[in-house]
Parts: structure tokens; C-alpha cells; sequence
């Protein structure tokens, strides 16, 4: 194993339902600043810089231009992903990797506060069929939430334990939103949006930012007492259309995971792991994702957090951080999962920190009902 | 089946595309909307470094990668930098009503600021507009904090 890219730098901001107290160029200023400072370098040192957002949330078209003086990208090469952060870590790579930077900046920022998210998110769908029907990430998260559950018998108390979970570990997390202990008589009492989907089944709307150092090699051990590596990276997109895909059967995740798996050299993720952090916008995909990840067989998921596996103190803790139920900007959320591994395998989890933990999953996914699926394997 | 040819129109699916936002304007726009309404004064913002006086305000100078510093008052005179005369029909964001065609349209740098600034020009011809020429802001007498209490640039002689 010789992995070629580090992670130096990592940055987060608290996850709030209105930072409209601050212009979105203040908290983006704000984290690429402290991953710069938690990396050691300053603006300079920077050779190319990936963004990720996407315009119809922030409201304006080509929006990661209003960034450019707070990502430090004037006079730089910069790109842009419209979709997950994680997919942006991608990029960063690729430019890595190609030799054309040695040191990349990759950021991801999010106001929900500032539209309507599922108003929005009904844009994602083609606007000739699909989206006059009134479809979004809610409706159609909830067409594939039925699908999983009625194909191995998952219960809405189940997926609820996934929320009792999340909900109680983000209160070791200071930059949660959602954080408290609640019970599966809350989840299941709170209003139902789309059948078997419940408020608090549902991610928060959320304002944030996130942001990471990458390095290449020779630099990842130069700027680095102890860099953290990426071990294993791999991507996959499902097909567009809802109805052309086995909801259930995740080809795409499956695909994802064994490219990271098998890059990481890893045969049994559950031993060989020791922490995940998984997007999930639902209750019920923490579950699904859990299980296409090889976690446990199919339709297991439920029962391996019921046995608390994927509990603080098990086999393979599964969002020590609350995960998105605690806090979910659009895009910023698979790039979250990855600073949380990074600090992870760094120790620094404070209250949150897997003891020894060496190797850690993060998850991003993009589009609907995880049409596009990131896994990434960090370790020392 | 139609065949896409000249003769025969493929259906078009008319989309209006209606959302809603509110955006958060920041600390520094929120002063300079304030101060204008209040005062009429048009304020800049300083780097500390490169001592540039940037319009619009903001919270970092991208150049020097730093946070901008004291505000400072610009214009309300100014050069034009770049013109042009707009001859197709514009709705006014602040009035929702179309703006009289042609109306001028310019980059113009106020005095003090090292920024220039996009806005209206009262001149609408591009005979009488040029480069370098001198014009001063015109408020409106009932401000509301947006950049509608500026009306326009008149052209000024001195
Ligand atoms: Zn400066």
C-alpha cells in the first residue's frame, strides 16, 4: 500500500438552521482560513482549489464565482462540482494525481435557510414528466424508504432507532444542529411527510460549511507530522430515472465500496474498519447504506444496530457524529463525513473519538435516493 | 412519430421557473444599505494591506486573503470607466417596471474607491457617453436601504 494522497487540513463549521446572521463569503472565509491553519499553509501555498455547491440552493447561477476572493482562488486554477463535497475530493485528487498541484484546496458550502429545500429539490427531476408530478428528495426517498422495507420486513421502529441513535451521539458533537436524547415513541409520533418518512426521520434544513487540505505525497509528508492518507476512493452513479434502478439493490454504493475496499486492501469492511460515517438524509438509508457497504448481509442493517454494532462502543461505530440527521447542508455533507474520519483517525475526535480508531469509512452521495455514490477509506 | 425537420415543430413544454430565497446580505452590505439610507452616504470598505478601498463592501480582500478593515465614505462623483447605451427593455428589479429605452449603463469609479462600480447612467445616448467622463450619484428622496436609492449617474461638468 502506497497511498499518493494526504489529507492535511480539515475545517468545519457549526451546522445551524439560519446562519443569516453572516454572508455566506464570511463562513467560507471563516473554514478555508482554519484548514489552511490547522494545515500549516497559507493562501500561496495553495495550486488549485475545487468547490462544491450547487446554484439552485445558493439561489444564482455558476454561484461558486462569489467565492473566489474567500477561497483564495484569484489568479488560481479553480473547478467546481455541482453536487456532494465528497465527489469534490474527487477532483482534488484527479489534480493531484495528474501532477498538476501539490497542494488543493476542496470546499463545500450550503445555506438551506436561504430557499426552500424541497421546493428545490424538485428541480433535480426532468421538468417535462417527472417534476410537474410534484417529486422530490422527500417523495422519492420515501418510494425507495417502502421499497427497502417491505423487500426484508424493516419495520418504522427500526429506522426510527437508527434517528434514537444519531440524535444521542450528536450530543458529543459541538457542531451539530440536532442534537438530544429522543425515543422511538417521539420519532414515530412526529408528523408523517410521505409515508413511512416522519419529521424526524428527515435531516434537518441546515446552513454550513466544510473544508479540506489535500497533498500530494512528497508534500503530505513534508507539511505533515502524521498525514492522514487516502487509502482506497471509489465512485459510482446509478441511472437517473427512479424506475430504471433496483432501489433497493445499490449497485452503484456495492460498486463504490468494493473500489475503495479493494484500493485499501480491505476483504472484510466491519473487522477491518473502525468507524463509518455515512450520509444519510433518511433514517432508513443509514440501514440500506449500512448493508450495501457489506457491513452485514442484506436486509440486516436493523439488526446489527439493534445488537449496537454500528453503536458507539461496537464492532463499527456508524455516525459517531450524528451523522446528517444531526446537520445536512446540501453537498457539504459527504465532505463533513470525511473531516469526521479524518479527525477520527487522528484522535481527535474529542467526545466522539473511537478509541484507536485507525481506519475510517466516509460516505457522500449525490442526487436522489443516492443516485451517485462516494466511499473513501482514510487511515495513517 | 414526428421527424425532426423544419416542417414539423417537436413539442415544447412551456417551464416557469418560480423560487423563493432570502439572501443573507452580511454585515457589510447590511452597513452600506444602512448608511446610504440614513445619510445618503456611499461607504467603502478598506484593505489593511494593499490599502485598496473596495466597492461593493465585503468581509475579505481577495487579493491580500485578509479581512477588509475601516470603512471609508467614496463619491458620490465619480469617473466612468465603461459604458454603454442598453436598447432592449429591462424590468428595475427595485420598481418592477420596465426601464425607459435606451438608458446608459456603466463601470464607474468613484472618487476614493478603487473599485469601480456597476450602475445606471441618466445619459442614454452613446454619442454623448465616452470614457473618462464625469458624473455624480443621484439619490432618491424616500431611501430604503437597496441599491434603487441611488436612481441614477448624471453627467456633471466641472
Ligand atoms: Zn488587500
Amino acid at each position: 500500500m502506497n497511498p499518493h494522497v494526504a489529507v492535511i487540513g480539515v475545517s468545519q463549521t457549526r451546522f445551524e438552521a439560519d446562519k443569516g446572521y453572516e454572508a455566506i463569503i464570511e463562513t467560507v472565509f471563516k473554514v478555508v482560513r482554519e484548514a489552511m491553519r490547522d494545515a500549516g499553509i497559507n493562501r500561496d501555498d495553495l495550486d488549485s482549489i475545487v468547490t462544491s455547491s450547487v446554484d439552485l440552493w445558493d439561489g444564482r447561477t455558476a454561484s461558486n464565482q462569489m467565492l473566489t476572493d474567500v477561497v483564495g482562488s484569484i489568479m488560481k486554477p479553480e473547478s467546481r462540482v455541482a453536487g456532494d463535497g465528497l465527489g469534490a475530493v474527487f477532483q482534488g485528487m484527479m489534480a493531484i494525481l495528474a501532477g498538476a498541484s501539490e497542494i488543493t484546496l476542496v470546499v463545500s458550502q450550503c445555506r438551506g435557510s436561504m430557499g426552500d429545500h424541497y421546493e428545490i429539490s424538485n428541480w433535480v427531476f426532468d421538468p417535462i414528466y417527472q417534476q410537474t408530478l410534484g417529486l422530490d428528495y422527500l417523495s422519492a426517498g420515501a418510494l425507495q424508504a417502502n421499497h427497502y422495507m417491505k423487500q426484508f420486513g424493516i419495520s418504522q421502529k427500526e429506522c426510527a432507532r437508527v434517528v434514537v441513535k444519531n440524535l444521542r451521539d450528536a450530543q458529543n458533537n459541538p457542531y451539530a444542529q440536532v442534537a438530544r436524547e429522543a425515543t422511538v415513541a417521539e420519532v414515530m409520533d412526529s408528523p408523517m411527510w410521505a409515508y413511512p418518512i416522519k419529521e424526524m426521520d428527515a435531516a434537518p434544513i441546515s446552513d454550513g460549511a466544510c473544508a479540506i487540505i489535500l497533498a500530494s505525497q512528497e508534500e503530505g509528508k513534508a507539511l505533515s507530522k502524521n498525514p492522514v492518507w487516502i487509502l482506497g476512493a471509489g465512485s459510482c452513479l446509478d441511472s437517473h430515472y427512479l424506475g430504471d434502478r433496483d432501489l433497493t439493490g445499490g449497485d452503484a454504493l456495492i460498486r463504490a465500496s468494493e473500489k475503495a475496499y479493494a484500493m485499501a486492501g480491505i476483504r472484510d469492511p466491519l473487522k477491518e474498519l473502525d468507524v463509518a460515517e455515512v450520509s444519510a438524509a433518511f433514517s432508513y438509508q443509514e440501514l440500506l447504506w449500512t448493508e450495501l457497504m457489506g457491513f452485514c448481509g442484506r436486509g440486516e442493517g436493523a439488526k446489527i444496530l439493534q445488537e449496537g454494532v454500528t453503536s458507539m462502543g461496537g464492532v463499527l461505530p456508524v455516525n459517531p457524529s450524528g451523522g446528517m440527521i444531526a446537520g445536512n447542508p446540501v453537498t457539504v455533507a459527504g465532505l463533513t463525513r470525511l473531516v469526521e474520519a479524518v479527525l477520527q483517525v487522528r484522535g481527535e475526535g474529542e467526545a466522539r473519538q473511537v478509541r484507536g480508531a485507525r481506519r475510517a469509512l466516509a460516505h457522500g452521495t449525490t442526487g436522489c435516493c443516492g443516485q451517485g455514490q462516494y466511499v473513501m477509506i482514510v487511515g495513517n | 412519430m414526428k421527424r425532426n425537420s423544419q416542417q414539423e415543430e417537436l413539442l415544447r413544454v412551456p417551464v416557469h421557473m418560480k423560487l423563493h430565497y432570502r439572501f443573507p446580505a452580511g454585515a457589510h452590505y447590511d452597513k452600506f444599505f444602512e448608511e446610504m439610507k440614513e445619510t445618503g452616504k456611499i461607504m467603502g470598505v478598506k484593505c489593511p494591506e494593499c490599502e485598496r478601498v473596495l466597492l461593493p463592501p465585503r468581509p475579505v480582500c481577495g487579493e491580500c486573503f485578509v479581512r477588509t478593515g475601516e470603512w471609508v465614505q467614496v463619491g458620490p462623483k465619480g469617473t466612468v470607466v465603461a459604458y454603454t447605451s442598453i436598447y432592449f427593455p429591462f424590468v428595475d428589479g427595485t420598481t418592477g417596471k420596465p426601464r425607459p429605452i435606451p438608458y446608459g449603463a456603466g463601470l464607474i469609479q468613484l472618487d476614493g474607491a478603487y473599485s469601480a462600480i456597476n450602475h445606471i447612467l441618466e445619459e442614454g445616448d452613446p454619442e454623448k457617453l465616452h470614457i473618462g467622463m464625469r458624473v455624480e450619484a443621484v439619490l432618491t428622496e424616500e431611501r430604503e436601504g437597496n441599491i434603487g436609492d441611488i436612481l441614477y449617474f448624471k453627467t456633471i461638468e466641472e
